[in-house]
C-alpha cells in the first residue's frame, strides 16, 4: 500500500464506528481525519513529484527523499491554483501548451481541476482541524473529505495517455517553482 | 543566479485579480446549489465567513446547517459541493469550502 493510501485508510479509521456503536464520534477524530487526509493528498503529490522528476528507481529513494523536503504547502497550493479552472492560467498556459494545439486558450485537464479543486478544500479544512478549534467540522465533512481525496488522486493516476505524462511532468516542476516562471 | 522572489518584477505571478462576490449572491448561490441537488428543504441555515490559513491563502467557510443531516445522501452533498465550486471559481478568488452540519 503507497503511504498516501495507508494515510486515507487512517482518515477511515478515525472516524469509523465499532459494530453497534451509536453516538458522537470525537471532535479529535474527526479533526485528525481532516488533517490526515490532507496529508494524503499532500504527500501524494510531493511522491509524484518525487518520482517523475528523480525517477523511481530504488537506488534513487535517498535523492527523492531529499527533494520532496523542497516542497512547500503554499508552493503546491499556488501550482495547482493555476489549474484549478477549465482553462489555464495564462502564466503558465504555454509551458504546458499540449503539442499542435493552436488556441489561445490551454485546457486544464479535468484531473488536474479536480485535484487542484481536492487540495484548496482540504486545506482549508485542515487549517481549521489543526488551528481553530472554533470552527465546528462535522463527521460527514470529514468523511467526504476522505472520499474527494480518494477520488482524486485515483483520476489523477487513471489518467496515463502521453499528452498526460508530459502534463505532469511539467506540473511537477511547476510544483517545485511554488507556481510561478520567468516571462520570456 | 537569481532568486525566485515573489517580488521579482521578471516573474509571472499570474494573480487573477477578481471581485469579491458580496455574502447576500453567494448565500444564494448556495441556497440555489442545495436546490439543485434536492435538500434545499433541509437547510436551516447558511454561514459565511471569510478567512485565510496560515500560508496566506483566503477562502471562504460556507456551512450548511442541515435538518437530519444524517438522513441526507453523501452524493446529495458532494453534488453541493462540486454547484458552489462551478460557481464561484471563476467569480471570486476565494476557495469555497462547503462544510455541513446538524441543525440544532
Amino acid at each position: 500500500m503507497k503511504y498516501d493510501e495507508e494515510l486515507v485508510a487512517a482518515a477511515v479509521s478515525l472516524i469509523a464506528r465499532r459494530e453497534g456503536q451509536r453516538g458522537k464520534i470525537s471532535d479529535a477524530r474527526i479533526r485528525r481525519s481532516i488533517s490526515t487526509s490532507y496529508y494524503a493528498l499532500y504527500h501524494f503529490l510531493i511522491e509524484e513529484a518525487a518520482t517523475r522528476l528523480i525517477g523511481t528507481h530504488s537506488t534513487l529513494l535517498r535523492r527523492r527523499r531529499l527533494l520532496v523536503r523542497s516542497f512547500t504547502h503554499a508552493g503546491v497550493k499556488a501550482a495547482l491554483d493555476k489549474f484549478s479552472r477549465a482553462v489555464v492560467d495564462q502564466s503558465v498556459a504555454e509551458f504546458v501548451r499540449p503539442a499542435g494545439l493552436a488556441s489561445a486558450n490551454v485546457p486544464s485537464p479535468q484531473y488536474a481541476q479536480d485535484m487542484a479543486k481536492a487540495f484548496s478544500d482540504a486545506q482549508a479544512k485542515r487549517h481549521d482541524a489543526d488551528y481553530d478549534l472554533n470552527k465546528g467540522l462535522s463527521e460527514r465533512d470529514a468523511a467526504l473529505l476522505a472520499a474527494r481525496v480518494t477520488s482524486a488522486v485515483g483520476t489523477w493516476r487513471a489518467a496515463r495517455t502521453p499528452a498526460d505524462r508530459d502534463f505532469k511532468h511539467a506540473f511537477c516542476m511547476l510544483m517545485l517553482l511554488k507556481g510561478k516562471l520567468r516571462e520570456p | 543566479m537569481p532568486s525566485i522572489a515573489a517580488d521579482d518584477p521578471g516573474l509571472s505571478l499570474g494573480a487573477r485579480k477578481m471581485a469579491q462576490v458580496e455574502f447576500a449572491v453567494i448565500k444564494k448561490l448556495v441556497a440555489e446549489a442545495a436546490d439543485k441537488a434536492a435538500i434545499g428543504k433541509a437547510v436551516d441555515r447558511i454561514e459565511l465567513e471569510a478567512d485565510h490559513d496560515e500560508g496566506g491563502s483566503d477562502f471562504l467557510r460556507i456551512t450548511l446547517y442541515l435538518k437530519e443531516l444524517e438522513k441526507i445522501e453523501n452524493k446529495q452533498l458532494v453534488k453541493v459541493i462540486e454547484s458552489v465550486e462551478d460557481a464561484l471559481l471563476d467569480k471570486d478568488e476565494r476557495f469555497p469550502s462547503v462544510r455541513f452540519a446538524e441543525a440544532a
